[in-house]
């Protein structure tokens, strides 16, 4: 007997159970899975096993949004775990970026020698006040910003040469508020209290405070 | 008569057993979403609107004890389902991978066991109603596992998972874990196998 050939659309006429049009070779094939389809659907479900219905009934017996919550709360959890992941990794990233800003700058800062720390500190000059130096290169400018709390309240930093305490041989101010630079040839420069102070700012304190009750100290 | 267009048949009756088995589809899509919510009344439905066609499946591939391993099957389906996403043909796939690899599980095991004089007779739930339809059940059965015999084993998984679960070749393929070429192949294969045989006994030597 000759086989014709099977075509796709054959096979799926097939295994629906029916016979393709002209091929009465595919007859009994066709009855077949027509069969085979038949059986299964006379087929009845077996009856639940008391193990599986046992299942059902504790399924049953817990709240059926029980697992949902503790779905949704993992989830909460993992997502805010996320963010704080996150964020660590960001800070660590600005702290890295600003470490390595800063360390340029200071390399920066080492390599020219026109901006070293010095000559910031150096008071502008004024043309009718006499040259005056600090006694110290950075103590008596740093206590500016750094002073310790005013208990009694200083009298206004003097900002005329005439208005200061020991008369007009004071140079000019880099703060207002900051404690007085004097010249070279002040008396107060033979006072070994200059000398003391050092970079204590609660010493230049008192002193500035001496200076403006006594007008020496 | 009424005729509908279908996606891989064409324009066919609408009485076709592939488009009444689409239809009840649509109904257990809902089903499912009812049982993830925690319905057991639904899940109990789920069962009975599948459970006969993988007994079927099951026992045609001659399974020491379809009943029990249908219930294993959906107790494993009942733990898992909070976990299944797709739709009503995914679950509906997904419940023939549980049963097939328990299919494979259990013939694993009988091949393991002592060899038992004699054919386990394998208790068949289908002779319980009409007398006529008893007759035509045992008959047709007989005929059909002699036909059934005639193909190799992915044959008979192919063509069971396309007849019996009404499966596209698609989610067979994803059951057997072949590919869509190699399932047309191998049902390509089982239909000229059956012809073949059908012929011969037609024609006896």
């Amino acid at each position: 007997m000759l086989h014709l050939q099977l075509s796709e659309r054959d096979v799926e006429r097939l295994l629906a159970g029916d016979q393709p049009q002209g091929r009465p070779d595919l007859g009994e094939v066709a009855r077949f899975v027509a069969r085979l389809r038949a059986l299964g659907d006379m087929e009845y479900p077996p009856p639940m096993h008391p193990r599986l219905l046992a299942e059902l009934d504790a399924a049953e017996a817990k709240p059926p949004r029980l697992e949902d919550e503790v779905h949704r709360r993992a989830e909460a959890r993992r997502q805010a775990h996320d963010a704080r992941r996150r964020w660590r990794l960001v800070g660590a990233a600005a702290m890295v970026a600003m470490l390595g800003g800063i360390i340029a700058a200071q390399a920066r800062d080492e390599s020219s020698p026109s901006r070293s720390p010095s000559a910031t500190t150096e008071a502008p000059q004024d043309k009718d006040a006499p040259t005056t130096t600090a006694p110290d290169s950075t103590a008596p400018t740093a206590t500016a910003s750094t002073a310790p709390p005013q208990t009694t309240a200083p009298p206004p930093p003097p900002t005329h040469a005439n208005d200061r305490p020991n008369g007009g041989d004071v140079g000019p101010q880099v703060e207002a508020t900051g404690p007085p630079t004097v010249s070279s040839d002040s008396p107060r420069n033979s006072d070994p209290s200059w000398q003391t102070c050092g970079s204590d700012p609660e010493c230049w304190w008192n002193l500035w405070n001496q200076y403006a009750k006594d007008g020496r100290p | 008569m009424q005729l509908i267009e279908d996606r891989t048949l064409g324009t066919v009756p609408a009485g076709t057993p592939t488009v009444v088995a689409r239809r009840k589809n649509q109904d257990l899509g809902a089903l499912v979403h009812e049982a993830q919510r925690g319905s057991v009344s639904a899940f109990e439905r789920l069962y009975r609107a599948m459970a006969a066609q993988v007994v079927s499946y099951l026992r045609w591939h001659r399974v020491s004890d379809p009943d029990g391993l249908t219930n294993d099957v959906f107790a494993q389906v009942h733990r898992k389902l909070s976990s299944f996403q797709g739709d009503e043909s995914g679950f509906r796939s997904w419940v023939f991978t549980i049963a097939h690899h328990r299919m494979i599980d259990d013939r694993r095991r009988s091949q393991r066991q002592p060899f038992v004089a004699g054919e386990v007779e394998v208790e068949d739930h289908r002779a319980l109603g009409d007398v006529e339809d008893d007759a035509f059940a045992v008959l047709g059965s007989d005929r059909v596992r002699e036909l059934l015999a005639v193909l190799s084993p992915d044959q008979r998984a192919v063509v069971l998972l396309r007849v019996v679960a009404d499966l596209s070749v698609e989610d067979v393929a994803k059951i057997l874990g072949k590919r869509e070429g190699a399932i047309k192949a191998l049902q390509h294969r089982a239909m000229g196998a059956l012809r073949r045989h059908l012929s011969r006994q037609a024609v006896p030597a």
